[in-house]
């Protein structure tokens, strides 16, 4: 039996409450035939209507994995090769760690913190054992993963996030028994950032809580913020002696070069080794800069205050897995693995596949542009924006008439993923973006 | 300025006690030594195994190669038709009963179980021990009660079971029974099905939930139909039940990470209910289930020639267990090792239940290199004619040595 010494261990609540609306978990009920029908997933269901519709012009705006210009899901050329090496090379399937192999957390380190060499305080913080990497089931493994140990061992409960934020954020997070709170991050009315509000929001709330930071591509109005104003925010978050968790799903797409979307990452490497900050949290995935979506390949970072700390929550991150789900899956961590193994040479190859997928998720974001209508409506925010979705602005019931009249499928809050557009729809769907708006 | 630290309160925790041996192991430098502890098949030659059925399955997959996309949140429709396949047999399967759902093998398959489960009201449960190790803190993980009783007797080494019937007589209504359909880890004593018959029937007079953990099915007869008797016989009774299964040993997919839970729910109606509740609660753990071995695992379960090969393969490992387990008993007969040694043979599946204590467990270590469990837990794939005399011989020592 695996027993603890924890110190905290009356912290930790013995049975917890379920949030989810239709828990049934006070009054008790006799077997499962009663538990309620829980709602549908949103964008499957999009995806769901969109496959039943007949109309050939359809257009489905839901999906949140990338397409290429026929509207074809690819295998970046780099992961396959990588995948056949490894094929050709396994012989068996053994378990890995409990957090994944030293392989794979050494070439996560290497890759976000370090940035291949360039980053003198990355580099400090994992000579000196301040950075604990353990592998999770892809990014909302390693959001649930932090939540749970945050949950436990963390002073504060509250979370801020911002709004909007990814749809998922909030239920992973109450489930781990967090309190999640909204924090103001745009104006829909503008189309912008809203961030006197955002700073005022944020400085707002009670010190000490964990603050979730989109690190980039902002999901969904794909807004970042500029370096000057993530400075103001890290000065309130210092202030505050907010946490910072940072969630980065998107590495690569706002720049096309992961290695230049981390400036937030080195940025706060910068303050811990400054000593103006403790500890933060980094969850990390390659779902979608490598493509690795279904193999649920990711990580969650703990930057800590020393290397003693480092071994408790290292052993403390293993005890909470270990429950969960044991160990995380090999196949996608050994696709990383040999991509950083530089014996292979596969590091510029897949950086080049990568930057292919952005070039053409900027160029169709440029041409949805051009044959938009703007003496009607404003679209400059579309060319502010990076990732894989444009945050249209439309309401809910343009987007409803858009899938009435013309077969777009996208969700309410206007969110359209630049996958499913291609060179043979852009102007079939600007055209009814144009129609809706004028009416 | 002045920051606090955030984590004060961590201690260290002490390493999962197998994780411990096997670095041990790792570092010994003896070219005797004898790795017994993990669960994990090994060949003949000792070294890991790669089904030839699942060999075949990734070069096919490979050559049809689906990409990396996302996957249903519920599972891969043909890797959960399948897995109900196997558990339930091609008839129960397609009755429309059964809520499933792909999971991180068979821990997230339990997890998702325990969750579920709490979802539906349900937290309190009762162990047989000793028993897999992961158990009491998965459950109290999700806010559950653990109850234990004896599954096992030191005297008969064998299953206890007027514990089980007493304790299934006296537990409240709606509590949860976690059972292990075969190869009981780690002593590898199992109910006989006339057992299993009054098991049943308490489970159903006095409203008991069963939740059937299946990890080793194949591995106890060598054939993993008759494995499944126990979930067959309690979906007859028309008994509302969850079944957590794993393809980490009987495909040899551990790092994969292969799994599935089933809830039986006898009123069809509500399995859309069950069912919805599965994928809301995966959602905020994990979204998806990995897709790589499921995928292999489909390939196997589709395909009528690798099906038969993996009957094959898991007769053979099956074989070959029981062979080792004849050897020890000869070998410590010969020996005349004081005690009696027949719970060897007597017993399923990957492990040995030896009854070693852990003095003589830490002699074996020190004194033979052999390392087993710290409780006498020896998995027999790990023995093979190259040191089956080698480790008799080392038994034969301590328990010699020390009494
Ligand atoms: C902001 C954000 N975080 C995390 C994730 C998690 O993705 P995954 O679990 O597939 O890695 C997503 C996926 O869409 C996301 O948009
Ligand atoms: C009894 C039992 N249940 C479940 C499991 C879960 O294993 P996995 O998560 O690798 O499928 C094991 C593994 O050793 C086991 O022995």
């Amino acid at each position: 039996m695996y027993r603890t010494s924890l110190l905290k261990q009356t912290a930790r609540p013995s049975v917890r409450v379920s949030t989810r609306q239709f828990s049934v978990l006070n009054n008790q009920v006799r077997k499962w035939s009663e538990i309620p029908l829980a709602p549908p997933d949103k964008i499957l269901g999009i995806s769901e209507a969109y496959n039943k519709d007949a109309n050939t012009s359809k257009i489905n705006l839901g999906v949140g994995a990338y397409r290429d210009n026929s509207g074809k899901p690819i295998i970046f050329p780099s992961v396959k090769e990588a995948e056949k090496i490894l094929l050709a090379s396994e012989v068996e399937k053994e378990y890995t760690g409990i957090t994944g192999s030293k392989k794979f957390q050494n070439a996560v380190k290497g890759f976000v913190f370090n940035n291949s060499g360039k980053d003198v305080n990355g580099q400090q913080l994992i000579e000196q054992n301040r950075i604990v990497t353990a592998q999770t089931i892809s990014g909302t493994g390693s959001l649930r993963v932090i939540g749970d140990f945050l949950n436990r061992f963390y002073t504060n409960k509250k979370l801020l996030v911002p709004k909007p934020t990814w749809a998922n954020h909030v239920a992973v997070f109450k489930d781990a028994g967090l309190e999640p709170e909204f924090y103001a991050y745009y104006e829909t009315s503008k189309n912008d950032l809203d961030f006197a509000n955002l700073k005022k929001s944020l400085s707002s709330q009670p010190d000490g809580s964990i603050v979730l930071l989109h690190a980039c591509c902002h999901n969904p109005t794909g807004m970042d913020l500029t370096p000057e104003q993530w400075e103001e925010v890290l000065a309130i978050v210092q202030e505050k002696n907010f946490y910072p968790l940072v969630d980065m799903a998107y590495q690569g797409f706002a720049s096309g070069n992961p290695y230049k979307d981390i400036g937030l990452i080195r940025r706060l490497n910068e303050l811990v080794v400054q000593n103006k900050l403790k500890s933060y949290a980094l969850c990390q995935s390659f779902a979608k800069n490598m493509g690795l979506y279904g193999e649920r390949t990711g990580s969650i970072s703990i930057i800590t205050e020393s290397a003693e700390a480092s071994q408790a929550i290292e052993s403390q991150l293993k005890k909470l897995i270990r429950p969960i789900y044991s160990s995380p899956p090999i196949h996608g961590s050994k696709i990383v693995e040999i991509i950083f193994d530089e014996q292979h040479n596969l590091l510029n190859s897949w950086l080049q596949d990568l930057d292919k997928v952005v070039g053409r998720l900027n160029t169709v974001r440029s041409k949805l542009y051009e044959n938009l209508d703007k003496s009607s409506y404003n679209w400059d925010h579309l060319l502010k924006q990076r990732g894989m979705f444009v945050y249209t602005g439309l309401s809910a019931e343009q987007v409803i008439k858009l899938r009435n009249d013309y077969s777009v499928y996208a969700t309410e809050d206007g969110r359209f993923s630049i996958s499913g557009i291609n060179d043979n729809n852009v102007e079939y769907l600007a055209n009814a973006i144009n129609e809706v708006v004028k009416q | 300025m002045t920051v606090t630290s955030k984590f004060n309160q961590l201690v260290r925790e002490e390493p999962d006690p197998i994780v411990k041996t096997m670095s041990l192991y790792a570092q010994d430098p003896s070219p005797n030594k004898v790795d017994v502890s993990i669960g994990v098949y090994k060949s003949e030659s000792g070294g890991p195994y790669l089904f030839p059925c699942v060999a075949e399955a990734k070069k096919i997959l490979a050559a049809n190669d689906p990409g990396h996309n996302y996957t249903n949140m519920q599972g891969i429709p043909e890797f959960l038709e399948g897995a109900r396949r196997a558990a339930f047999g091609e008839k129960y399967a397609s009755e429309g009963k059964l809520a499933s759902l792909q999971t991180i093998s068979g821990t997230g398959a339990l997890h998702m179980a325990f969750l579920f489960l709490r979802e539906a009201g349900y937290t309190n449960y009762y162990l047989g021990v000793p028993s897999w190790s992961n158990y009491v803190s998965m459950v109290e993980h999700v806010g559950g009660k653990v109850t234990t009783f004896n599954h096992y007797r030191e005297d008969t080494k064998d299953v206890d079971f007027d514990s089980v019937v007493a304790t299934l007589e006296s537990a409240p209504a709606d509590s949860v029974f976690i059972f292990q359909t075969c190869c009981h880890n780690p002593t590898g004593a199992d109910y006989t099905q006339e057992q299993w018959t009054k098991i049943a029937e308490l489970v159903k007079q006095r409203s008991i939930i069963p939740l059937l953990d299946t990890a080793y099915q194949g591995f106890s007869s060598g054939d993993k139909e008759k494995d499944a008797w126990a979930i067959r016989h309690f979906y007859e009774l028309g008994i509302e039940f969850v079944v957590s299964q794993s393809f980490s040993k009987n495909l040899g997919l551990y790092g994969e990470r292969v799994g599935a839970m089933h809830a039986v729910v006898q009123d069809k109606e509500f399995v859309p209910n069950a069912q919805s509740t599965l994928v809301a609660l995966f959602r905020s753990e994990c979204s998806f289930a990995p897709a790589f071995g499921a995928r292999v695992a489909s390939i196997v379960f589709q395909s009528p020639e690798l099906q038969k090969v993996w009957r094959e393969d898991v007769a053979n490992i099956t074989k070959r267990l029981k062979s080792v387990r004849q050897k020890v008993l000869e070998r410590l007969t010969k020996l005349q090792t004081p005690g009696t040694w027949d719970n060897v043979i007597k017993q399923e599946g990957l492990f040995w239940y030896s009854g070693l204590t852990p003095a003589q467990n830490d002699r074996l270590i020190s004194k033979h290199s052999v390392y087993s469990t710290s409780i006498g837990r020896v998995n027999i794939a790990g023995l093979s004619d190259a040191n089956i005399n080698y480790f008799c011989d080392a038994v034969d020592e301590v328990v010699r040595a020390i009494n």
